[in-house]
């Protein structure tokens, strides 16, 4: 019986923070790419700092530095409960569209992977700005 | 052909679209998706599962258009 099935999601690095090294590099690639992808849409790069209004630096897993987001706008794998935090000297609104942005670009890396995992041709459809579709095929 | 259609809103609210499967296939499936997502590091909480109308499976299987996705008429479309 076909379905639609509609989900809320969050991230959970719990694995990657327990210390199984290799699932741990495997997610954090994922992390990676997701934030490459979100700095290059800002026309920026990755950092793994930021740095509040005085020059402060503080570190981070990975941070999206751009012409929006000078100062950077990181993420941190929080070592005791998985989740990914939030750290930046910025507008707390500009913030969570860089945050918001890159879960998106995760859980859709993510998605094409577990497709292709299940051994399904995936391909990324054009679409409005705000929505990423794919549409895989066995 | 079965075919899954996924789109992802920022912030990442997923919606996820199975069409070709018959019987128990379909929870099969998505249980597998869900799982292999969870060790990626995605978290999924369900909102909604909804079955679609059995005439739409049933055209999605054969290929033709059904009731639920039959296609406008030409005229609607202003040809």
């Amino acid at each position: 019986m076909s379905q639609v099935a509609m989900y809320r999601t969050r991230l959970n690095f719990r694995i990657a923070a327990c210390g199984d090294s290799v699932r741990a590099e495997h997610l954090l690639g994922i992390l990676r790419e997701a934030v490459q992808i979100v700095a290059n849409e800002h026309g920026g790069s990755v950092s793994k700092v930021v740095y509040d209004g005085y020059g402060r630096p503080t570190p981070c897993d990975f941070a999206v530095v751009a012409p929006r987001v000078p100062h950077g706008v990181g993420v941190v794998i929080n070592k005791q409960n998985g989740t990914l935090d939030l750290v930046h000297d910025c507008a707390k609104s500009t913030a969570q569209e860089v945050s918001d942005a890159i879960i998106q670009s995760y859980v859709a890396i993510a998605t094409i992977r577990a497709l292709k995992t299940l051994g399904y041709r995936v391909r990324e459809e054009p679409t409005e700005r705000q929505v990423v579709a794919l549409t895989a095929v066995l | 052909m079965r075919t899954i259609k996924v789109s992802i809103d920022t912030g990442g609210k997923t919606k996820v679209e199975f069409a070709g499967f018959t019987g128990d296939a379909c929870s099969d499936e998505r249980e597998r998706l869900e799982k292999i997502l969870t060790a990626f590091g995605v978290d999924l909480q369900v909102v909604e599962v909804e079955r679609k109308p059995s005439g739409q499976i049933a055209a999605e299987i054969s290929g033709v258009p059904g009731e639920q996705t039959r296609a406008k008429p030409q005229h609607e479309h202003g040809t």
